[in-house]
């Protein structure tokens, strides 16, 4: 059986192409836009018409055109060293080498706006090089931390959110939104509406509880259905664009045809043998390596971060004050992800959920932020019966990339699940 | 082993002694000690509730690591060997410890320690940790939110069995901070080697100790003036004996602007008014996470300018991951102002004679070349 892509595959990344074009065509126009990091309110954009480019979305289109290695070269010849981050920075590297013509599509225009939470040490000192290369007005948003962290954040996040994230750090984040507000007011010359936020802010709601629904699915069912080469930009594109009506629309028709692929039994390998997660990142530059196993040893992966994180890290109660909701979403969304007790909690928990045999744990030396807690988490999951392989190596970067290096290092492992399960 | 400072030795000596001993610096002062770790802990605060602060990220590796297995390689020298420690018990004696959260190494510290609680592996008698959870930001918002976490580490100081700070007792405190600054300044004659041990010494002990040992190792020194090129240090926390005596045969460090150097103890310490001692910390340029970024870099220049350096000099531990930034920003806007710049490049915590070794020779070929 030959796998299939799903039909809403090809929507999407045409639709995301299509948009960087309509983009450009805008911004010649004199759109103005936002260049911004992942864990920033996207929402103030959107609700208020801003065209926004994501940070690490530029970043894997970058590293997927292999461009990676030029510019991390070009990087250290400039003074910076090899060891800073480089899938925040990727973008900035290529904005700095200056020649747009090597970029994809042609690179992008000089944004209006640039902005960053300052969840990770280094994003405040990126984003502040790239407003100095650009002139874009630069908004950078606190990051103090969670002292007390739930490991079950993800129950308690729905609905008890103030409690769990606290109330002066809501305060906080909501102060540094009505700033940014009035910025991109003052930049667009719109007004922000209460009540339209509120209206889409429950579209969001209504997207997210889509992708609930499709991740059910693809954990229940008797074998996993869809490739996470497939699954990350069936989620991730509508997630640039969340609660737009696409969007809604995209989220639809990707649950409904995993719906269909289910119900008529299709899945990523005829005899599921083992089921694997990758913890971390996209491998934006290899994403064919997550379909390495399946022949040789019926091992399919069936569960990446992005799926799943919809529903778990975005869906929050208005409780009455859709801002203070959308502060709760971010206000520790990144950290969610890379801290100790919740990343271990959440990794234990999603690998039960899935029935995951073996998980591959992508920990990227140079970008510490997304690394921090992984072997936290890898000890968490050992103890779950999860059988854990550590990838040293980053999500933009191939040149630490040895795939038939660990190909050779996961080979014995998947050899012994098999064993273990009696299905040699 | 704890070390007690004896009263019969040179004060400088003394000094010495105590910034080697660091944390296991016998405790003759009777008073609750509060661990610190990171920069940017208003410590005239925690005083002024009656206690000392000790700062806990100073110490030596142990033999035995507990922690190993969940401390990533990319983990802070410092934040490692406190995790490990932390978990050996040798700072159960302490009545609770405070962490910097824009200090990278302590938030790690304190999340790492925070769960290693959390699941029930740390020795009985582990004192309570505490993240201070200030912002460095001085917007309205962020103003307020400060003022609560201000309040917030009070109260934890207060749970700890430590007094309410008075206005009278963070007067005295400041009063005292702006006296041992003085010294600090007059202590810049010493070579840097030298004078990076009698500041740090003062990590470890009372800020009222550390003034009165100050003044006295500062009459008692000879205060010819030392000539040579002028050095700026910038770059990750460094402390290393070698590294800065490597450096006093270089030249003289007048600009030790680096977490381990001059940054401490801040500026905001001589401010016995608690609004006007959260302004001062909340808009500290030597922390990298200040909001405008920029500031920091301006800040670093400003102060080489002040201090008229020939030359700056560049170090990196092997995990930096945010000072490597600035590096050629830094290194331009140096060399506008007519300053020489060196990177040495990453060093271990402890670098060896090889490394030390070719860092002169650069610095001498650096100082040789015209400028």
């Amino acid at each position: 059986m030959t796998y299939q892509p799903l039909a809403a595959t090809a929507a999407a990344t045409d639709y995301q192409r299509n948009w960087v074009k309509q983009l450009r065509t805008q911004i010649t126009s004199g759109t103005q836009y936002a260049f911004v990091n992942a864990d920033t309110p996207h929402e103030l954009f959107h609700a208020m018409d801003m065209p926004i480019v994501t940070n690490q979305w530029w970043s894997a289109v970058i590293a997927a055109k292999q461009l990676s290695q030029y510019y991390f070269d070009y990087m250290q010849a400039e003074g910076f060293h090899e060891r800073l981050a480089r899938y925040s920075s990727l973008p900035l590297i290529a904005e700095l080498e200056g020649d747009a013509e090597r970029q994809p599509w042609g690179g992008l225009p000089k944004p209006a706006m640039l902005c960053a939470r300052l969840s990770a040490d280094d994003h405040g000192k990126i984003f502040s090089l790239w407003a100095e290369q650009t002139g874009a007005h630069l908004t950078l948003l606190s990051a103090p931390a969670v002292p007390d962290p739930d490991p079950e954040w993800w129950s308690r996040a729905r609905v008890d959110w103030e409690e769990l994230y606290h109330t002066d750090r809501l305060d906080l984040m909501v102060g540094e939104f009505e700033t940014l507000i009035a910025d991109i007011e003052a930049l667009t010359g719109r007004r922000f509406d209460p009540e339209a936020f509120a209206r889409y802010m429950d579209a969001i709601d209504r997207q997210e509880a889509i992708f609930e629904e499709a991740s059910d699915l693809v954990a229940t069912a008797p074998q996993c259905p869809i490739r996470i080469a497939e699954q990350i930009p069936n989620v991730m594109i509508p997630q640039w664009h969340r609660g737009s009506d696409w969007a809604i629309d995209h989220a639809q028709r990707f649950r409904d045809e995993l719906a269909e692929r289910v119900e008529a039994g299709v899945s990523v390998v005829e005899d599921e043998k083992i089921r694997m997660m990758w913890i971390g990142a996209g491998l934006w530059f290899d994403t064919s390596f997550y379909a390495a196993f399946e022949e040789s040893h019926g091992a399919a992966f069936v569960w990446s971060m992005y799926l799943p994180f919809a529903a778990d890290g975005y869906r929050r109660a208005s409780n009455g004050d859709p801002l203070r909701a959308l502060a709760a979403r971010v206000s520790a969304m990144n950290e969610q992800l890379h801290q100790p007790p919740w990343i271990n909690a959440w990794m234990v928990e999603q690998a039960r959920k899935y029935r995951i045999d073996v998980a591959l744990m992508l920990i990227p030396q140079h970008d510490r932020f997304s690394g921090h807690g992984s072997l936290y988490a890898k000890a968490a999951l050992e103890a779950a019966g999860v059988k854990v392989i550590e990838v040293w190596s980053d999500m933009v970067d191939q040149r630490d990339w040895d795939r038939d290096a660990v190909v050779r290092r996961i080979t014995p492992v998947l050899d012994a699940v098999l064993e273990e399960k009696h299905l040699t | 082993m704890t070390t007690v400072i004896g009263q019969t030795a040179a004060a400088g000596e003394l000094l010495e002694s105590a910034c080697a001993a660091a944390d296991r610096l016998g405790d003759s002062e009777s008073l609750p000690r509060i661990g610190l770790f990171g920069l940017g802990v208003p410590e005239g605060l925690v005083a002024a509730a009656g206690s000392v602060c000790i700062h806990v990220n100073f110490g030596a590796s142990p033999d035995n690591e507990p922690m190993r297995d969940v401390i990533e390689p990319f983990v802070d020298h410092e934040v490692r060997v406190f995790l490990n420690r932390f978990a050996l018990g040798d700072f159960n004696g302490l009545a609770g410890v405070v962490f910097a959260r824009d200090d990278a190494a302590a938030l790690t510290a304190y999340q790492y320690a925070t769960e290693w609680v959390r699941q029930g592996r740390a020795p009985v008698g582990t004192p309570p940790l505490f993240l201070f959870n200030l912002v460095h930001s001085r917007t309205v918002a962020a103003q307020k939110f400060n003022r609560i976490q201000c309040d917030k580490l009070v109260n934890f100081l207060v749970r700890v069995g430590l007094d309410r700070p008075g206005d009278a007792a963070m007067s005295a405190m400041a009063a005292l901070s702006r006296r041992r600054d003085g010294l600090l300044q007059a202590a810049r004659a010493v070579p840097g080697a030298l004078t990076t041990q009698w500041r740090n010494a003062g990590r470890f002990m009372s800020v009222a100790a550390h003034t009165e040992l100050l003044e006295r190792a500062v009459a008692d020194f000879d205060r010819a003036e030392r000539a040579g090129p002028r050095l700026g240090l910038v770059g990750s926390a460094v402390d290393d004996p070698g590294f800065l005596a490597m450096l006093d045969r270089v030249g003289v460090l007048v600009a030790d602007l680096q977490a381990y150097g001059q940054f401490w103890p801040g500026a905001w310490e001589q401010k016995a008014d608690i609004e006007a001692m959260l302004d001062v910390l909340s808009g500290d340029p030597s922390c990298p996470r200040i909001v405008p970024p920029q500031n920091h870099r301006q800040s670093l220049v400003d102060r080489v300018v002040a201090a008229e350096c020939d030359l700056v000099v560049c170090q990196l531990a092997q995990t930096d991951d945010t000072f490597g930034w600035e590096l050629p920003a830094l290194k331009a806007a140096l060399a506008a102002h007519g300053i020489r710049f060196v990177h040495l490049g990453f060093r271990d915590h402890r670098p060896d004679a090889d490394w030390l070794a070719g860092a002169e020779q650069k610095l001498v070929q650096a100082l040789e070349a015209a400028p």
